[in-house]
């Protein structure tokens, strides 16, 4: 295990390194000048040359990259001149708005799509099935942003019960928290829902036909120990995947629904560093966000090999 | 109505929270305040900007209107406009100039301290002054030859030659009064979110892209002010989004609202409009003819003309701006003093472009091609240009570009565009525009125009730099009917205000009715 581990560590740094080189090239790839763009275009030519300057971009882009790269990898995140900020305090301000919107909208998409998905696949064929089965398939093909503005025309103008911008933490507005969290948060899970409780079901479908569950009922288990004990922990490997996935774009943040609800999180960040060319917050953002990737993969993988030990023994 | 749409989002909203509950995703929900309840006489006043902030800042001169506007509670101005158009001093108490033109004495208002409890006095403008000159901004005293403190509360400006806007330029561009001991404790960077100043709030907290909070100053100069407690400013990525929390009633104030059509809805929902026609830093939208060089088509006077009666300029205010746009045939709002109405200018005529066309040496087969630079919130606009341009037959390409391209182009210039887009602040003087047309062109003239043979840099300096205002006033108008009549150096579509909406509930705020970014934060009250 140890050893599977320290490879698929070692295909990362490649991975990552890679994508650094993809990541810094692209963004230099895109036109339009980085420092009007980020600044505005009032600034006089003297500043404007300076900041060209300091930022480095007056160098060739090979040594641009390595000076970036060279800097991360001694903890130097870098600085963003459109945020004003180091790129780290830029990051650390805003990953507790994305995680905490991103884990609280995962928590909701898995517990209640596994939830749907075992109670459709259990009683398969009946209305509960059906409705739920369409349901789902609505949530799967309803637009995020559709959603968002639907429910800030209903609940946020013309009932006016819940805010229709910002983000607060918890611990320090619990009241408020909660009615600026309703609505992303719904946005954010319905989709997860959805898919999760297809991705259930027909996992459950599958395993429910096997013959160790047929082994299980004519010894006479109960059919609740069947299907908690023994069809739901191997339906479920299959959405470790899906896990894996949930669990990275908590981090990446939803760009749409922070720009419609006005959260100034991870995703929002990237989207406004990509319109105002703010390039060292851009790639260190999509690094970072890369990593996590990785991250998480890696922990579906262990979690695979854990889950079922045939993976274990290849 | 009201309530017919009000039962129908409830019998909606029931709807939707049994489908939720049903799904299991029932949520428990604490009604928000209503607008009516925080709206009250001394509380705070939230404002939504459209658009993000880049430079929140509390080194104002470095932004544009928007970010001035947003520092504009802490941080005051030397001078301010009136409602003419005069600059009238503010921190300043008295600004004379000598018969000659040649030199300012300003007397500052006295016993004004900072929010941190610094003296503002002679040495802090001169600081000041020192600071912005050394920062890039020595072109705000272009023709300064000097200025030094000439007692505790006095400043000696020393000209080497009078402008016509050397009081807005000096007093108001450059007269934002930071704390100039934080610049040099703080550096250039440091100033963007430490926002210090005289004014009659305080900046509580700054966050770039998010919004500023501030809280009443209760040690602000004047007495009795300012009104309110408190003034919030929220950046909103997305005009929409913007426009929800003005609708939400979680703002009463909108500002920088770029898509007439978001403006025009705000306004048929009831809110009203903030600032007046008159303002005087309306946008001018046109298109220039820039050209890099004489063999291009927008080279030929004939093109150019051609190309403005090609275009039903009129039509297109109708159909597109939503009413906020209003016609000129020159860089001037009419009924201003900047104004020519002896300019005949290009009305739409198809058949006249065609024949200047064919004058020109053009024909079906041999069509002259303009590339139009414009960004995404323009499209409708530029593809009804360029249906008509069509029609009177040039070859059109569209180059649609984001905010950062489009500074490429039309600032940094390159690559150089035949024909570009250009919105730019006119101030009272209409020295703003008139610097495009100096010996030094912007890539929005380009230099393909020999503008000094062509009278244009002389009659811009008479304007610029003569102290008779009756000769002044005398070669702008010549200026101006030069520019369009004779040389055809740009095409101008239309003017807007920089628009702006809110509660009828908001009073005296000054908003837009003096200046786009300079307003009255110490007189702005909420009515219950």
């Amino acid at each position: 295990m140890a050893k599977y581990i320290i490879n698929r560590l070692l295909q990362t740094v490649v991975i990552l390194l890679i994508i650094s080189v993809i990541a810094f090239s692209l963004i230099h790839l895109v036109p339009g000048d980085p420092v009007y763009a980020m600044l505005g275009s009032e600034i006089p030519r003297e500043y404007h040359d300076q900041v060209f300057h300091t930022m480095g971009l007056d160098k060739p882009l090979i040594e641009q990259y390595f000076f970036w790269l060279g800097n991360i990898l001694k903890g130097d995140l870098g600085y963003s001149y459109y945020f004003r900020q180091s790129v780290a305090e830029v990051v650390a301000n805003r990953l507790p708005t994305t995680l905490y919107l991103g884990i609280v909208s995962a928590v909701f998409s898995v517990i209640l799509g596994i939830f749907f998905g075992i109670v459709t696949a259990v009683r398969r064929g009946s209305k509960t099935d059906s409705v739920i089965t369409v349901l789902a398939n609505i949530g799967i093909a309803m637009p995020t942003f559709w959603l968002a503005v639907i429910l800030i025309l209903i609940f946020g103008l013309n009932l006016k019960w819940l805010p229709v911008h910002g983000f607060t933490l918890p611990w320090v507005n619990l009241g408020l928290s909660v009615r600026q969290t309703i609505m992303p948060v719904i946005c954010m899970s319905v989709g997860g829902i959805a898919i999760y409780a297809r991705q259930t079901r027909s996992s459950m479908l599958e395993v429910i036909r096997q013959d160790y569950i047929r082994t299980a009922r004519s010894k006479g288990l109960k059919e609740s120990r069947i299907i908690y004990g023994h069809a739901v922990k191997n339906a479920l490997i299959p959405i470790l995947t899906l896990i894996g996935l949930t669990l990275r774009n908590s981090f990446g943040g939803s760009a749409i629904i922070e720009t419609i609800f006005n959260i100034t999180g991870l995703g929002q960040v990237m989207v406004m560093s990509l319109n105002n060319r703010d390039y060292t917050t851009l790639q260190t953002s999509l690094l970072l966000l890369a990593t996590v990737t990785c991250i998480c993969n890696l922990l579906v993988d262990i979690a695979y090999a854990y889950a079922d030990p045939r993976i274990r023994l290849e | 109505m009201k309530k017919a749409s009000k039962l129908v989002s409830l019998l909606m909203a029931a709807a939707m929270l049994f489908a939720l509950t049903a799904c299991g995703g029932g949520t428990q929900s604490t009604p928000a305040p209503s607008a009516s309840s925080a709206a009250a006489t001394g509380g705070t006043l939230t404002i939504v900007n459209g658009g993000v902030l880049k430079n929140v800042s509390g080194f104002p001169i470095a932004g544009g209107f928007v970010e001035q506007f947003c520092s504009a509670p802490a941080i005051e101005t030397l001078a301010r406009y009136n409602e003419k158009g005069e600059v009238i001093p503010w921190l300043a108490k008295e600004i004379n100039v000598d018969k000659q033109n040649l030199k300012i004495v300003v007397k500052l208002q006295e016993g004004v301290k900072f929010s941190d409890g610094a003296d503002f006095n002679a040495k802090t403008v001169v600081d000041v002054w020192d600071i912005y000159k050394a920062n890039g901004y020595a072109s705000k005293f272009s023709n300064v030859k000097s200025y030094s403190a000439t007692g505790a509360n006095e400043v000696t400006v020393i000209l080497t030659q009078w402008a016509a806007d050397t009081l807005s330029r000096v007093f108001i561009e450059a007269g934002w009064m930071i704390q100039p001991e934080l610049f040099k404790q703080y550096g250039m960077e440091g100033m963007y979110t430490k926002i210090v100043g005289t004014g009659p709030f305080i900046a509580k907290s700054v966050k770039v892209g998010e919004g500023i909070e501030y809280a009443k100053n209760p040690n602000y100069r004047i007495k009795g002010q300012p009104i309110l407690d408190g003034i919030k400013i929220i950046t909103a990525k997305d005009i929409n989004t913007a426009a929800n929390i003005l609708k939400s009633g979680e703002a009463q104030v909108m500002l920088n609202i770029v898509d007439p059509k978001v403006y025009t809805e705000l306004i048929s929902g009831g809110f009203q409009r903030f600032g007046l026609d008159t303002c005087i830093t309306p946008t001018l939208q046109g298109i220039f003819f820039a050209s890099g060089s004489k063999t291009d088509p927008m080279g030929n006077v004939l093109v150019r003309q051609a190309f403005c009666h090609a275009i039903d300029t009129k039509a297109i205010i109708k159909a597109f701006t939503y009413g906020t746009g209003t016609y000129t045939n020159q860089l001037a709002v009419p009924g201003t003093q900047e104004y020519n109405d002896k300019v005949a200018g290009y009305p739409y005529d198809v058949n006249k472009a065609k024949e200047l066309l064919k004058k020109a040496g053009y024909s079906d087969t041999n069509k002259p091609t303009v590339t139009l630079t414009y960004q995404l919130q323009f499209k409708d606009i530029y593809v009804a240009i360029q249906g008509y341009l069509q029609a009177a037959g040039f070859n059109v390409k569209l180059d649609e570009v984001d905010a950062a391209v489009y500074g490429d182009r039309i600032i940094v210039g390159k690559p150089t565009p035949y024909t570009s887009t250009a919105q730019w602040i006119a101030p009272p003087n209409a020295t703003g525009w008139t610097r495009y047309f100096t010996a030094t062109p912007t890539t929005m003239v380009g230099p393909a125009m020999d503008l000094k043979g062509a009278g244009i840099i002389d009659l811009y300096s008479k304007y610029m730099y003569g102290t008779d205002p009756a000769r002044q006033k005398e070669a702008l108008m010549e200026l101006q009917k030069k520019n369009v009549d004779e040389l055809c150096l740009y095409f101008p579509l239309y003017i807007t205000q920089n628009l702006y909406a809110g509660t009828a509930k908001v009073k005296d705020h000054g908003i837009a009715t003096t200046a786009i970014s300079l307003w009255t934060p110490e007189t702005v009250r909420i009515t219950k």
